[in-house]
């Protein structure tokens, strides 16, 4: 099979979890309760739509445009 | 409302720049005069409006007293003499802490220098006047700010001014001054001048320098002006291009002026409607205002823009994650001190991978090519710059298509894709029915700002665009 008959599926909530919870403590962010709620709906919409990205087929070779050039 | 604007002098604050430029180097008012007409005027409706937050009168009029002494010693002045402007409060300004619409950035010391536009506007003898309200680091579309206090929408006052630089809007809806200067990485010119009834310019990337300004996400950051004409638009862009070794993301394109060229018309031109994507989701007057500006400019065509749905995915994903990261040492120190509904999406984009964002930057490539293939065969495209009209102050969703959405991030759905590739746009307004403006986005090929502000003048000139000053 190739790759790209075998896309990465979407992350699943406890996915998303473990990242959010990686990242607060990567940071040393003092968290609290209910901070965490709203943080983990936003990483589900930036998750929904990367993986929206992730879909379309881009080739090996193609640039990124970190400083781009109209 | 009320307000005791009854004098002379108000006429000139509330006059467009060009018609205050023309009368200050003519000597028919001194800029003294309408310095001091349009600091009256600020003083009155600032109690409602709430656009500005800093007002720097005493410099004001250090600089108006220059400009009139200037012409005094037989100087030619320059094409913006006299007319007072303000800036989104992101922008340096000499004294003041830039706070980019925060608490935080309040202990950061004052600014030592202006920001490089800020510089050009005075050096072509405009008037610095204050400092404009904003969202929280620029990451809104609302106008709202949890330290400030929301801008007001100068035509509703219970409504939003639209963000993030909803200051900026407001502040020249109500006429407190003819020009001021926004930032727009997802839509914060184009929002804001739909929302407040005002012509706008987002500029392609890399056109003005961002130099001295508090950014946002260096990917998609863009400086450009608010005005009530788009000849006004033309001048301060003008007097603003030029090159600045301070922005590493400035263009080396030579200056080319659009001014002379403003009036040259629409004949020729291949205008087409953007379809699918850019017509659903949105209220019907949202399409209405594009349908009047095509019928006025005989555009009968609509085009596709394909993969623009996955366009406005990708700058949500480099929009999180460039954004969380430029204040991953803010979130650390002083999380308390963030408005709560930008500190937990930075949070949020901290958790990003770096696949994610890599994909999306890739992306952004795929998209630019496919609107160049496109722009081979139009010469501007038309497009709604938000899918209603202004909502009330501390709306938090609406219905779009039948689907309830999260306000906050979808009034800008029809702005993300055309910034994520840089594309200049002139939002212009168009009133339907009587209700509150709304605005068309007229989008042009990469340098080709000329091209949206004929269109835009065009529409002015056949009555279908207008920016009146709202009724006080």
């Amino acid at each position: 099979m190739s790759v790209s008959e075998t896309p990465i599926p979407p992350p699943e909530e406890r996915d998303l979890e473990r990242m959010l919870d990686g990242a607060v403590g990567a940071f040393a962010i003092p968290m609290q309760g209910e901070w965490h709620r709203e943080a983990m709906a936003y990483l589900r919409n930036v998750a929904d739509a990367a993986h929206f990205v992730m879909a379309f087929p881009l080739e090996d070779e193609a640039e990124p445009a970190p400083v781009y050039r109209p | 409302m009320t307000a005791d604007l009854s004098t002379d002098a108000a006429s000139y604050a509330t006059a467009p720049a060009h018609e205050i430029a023309a009368a200050v180097k003519a000597g028919t008012v001194t800029a003294r005069a309408v310095t001091e007409a349009c600091l009256a005027r600020i003083a009155a409706l600032e109690p409602q409006v709430n656009a500005f937050t800093d007002v720097t009168a005493a410099r004001a009029l250090a600089k108006a007293d220059a400009v009139d002494a200037a012409r005094a010693a037989g100087r030619e002045l320059g094409r913006l003499a006299g007319v007072p402007f303000a800036v989104k409060n992101l922008f340096d300004v000499a004294g003041l802490p830039t706070r980019a619409g925060s608490k935080i950035n309040r202990d950061l010391a004052p600014a030592s220098r202006d920001a490089t536009l800020v510089e050009r506007l005075e050096a072509a003898d405009a008037v610095l006047v204050g400092a404009l309200n904003m969202g929280e680091y620029a990451y809104d579309f609302t106008g709202e700010n949890a330290h400030d206090g929301p801008s007001r929408n100068p035509h509703a006052l219970g409504h939003m001014s639209g963000g993030s630089s909803g200051g900026s809007g407001a502040a020249v809806a109500a006429g407190e001054v003819p020009l001021a200067l926004g930032s727009d990485t997802n839509g914060s010119i184009r929002v804001p001048s739909a929302l407040c009834g005002l012509f706008g310019l987002k500029p392609t990337y890399g056109r003005l320098s961002r130099s001295r300004t508090f950014p946002f996400v260096a990917s998609l950051d863009h400086l450009g002006p608010f005005a009530r004409s788009p000849l006004d638009l033309a001048l301060a862009y003008d007097a603003m291009q030029g090159e600045d070794p301070d922005d590493p993301a400035l263009t080396a394109r030579p200056y080319e002026a659009v001014s002379p060229v403003l009036e040259a018309g629409v004949d020729g031109l291949r205008i087409a409607v953007a379809g699918g994507y850019f017509r659903a989701r949105g209220m019907p007057e949202a399409f209405a205002a594009v349908d009047i500006a095509a019928a006025a400019l005989g555009a009968t065509r609509t085009v596709e823009i394909a993969e623009a749905a996955r366009a406005r995915a990708a700058a949500y994903v480099i929009t999180a994650a460039e954004g969380a990261a430029l204040h991953a040492g803010r979130l650390h120190a002083r999380p308390g001190d963030f408005d709560p509904a930008v500190r937990d999406r930075l949070i949020a984009g901290l958790a990003i991978p770096a696949a994610w964002v890599t994909a999306a930057q890739k992306f952004r490539r795929v998209f630019r090519a496919r609107m160049l293939a496109l722009f081979d065969e139009v010469d501007v495209l038309l497009a709604p710059a938000t899918p209603c009209r202004a909502p009330e102050l501390g709306q938090k969703t609406f219905v779009l298509d039948g689907e309830t959405l999260l306000v906050r991030p979808n009034l800008g759905l029809f702005t993300q894709p055309i910034s994520f590739v840089g594309l200049p746009v002139a939002a212009v307004p168009v009133w339907v029915d009587g209700g509150l403006p709304l605005g068309v986005q007229v989008i042009a090929p990469p340098w080709r700002e000329d091209l949206a502000l004929r269109v835009a003048r065009a529409l002015e000139v056949r009555g279908v665009a207008k920016a009146p000053v709202a009724p006080f």
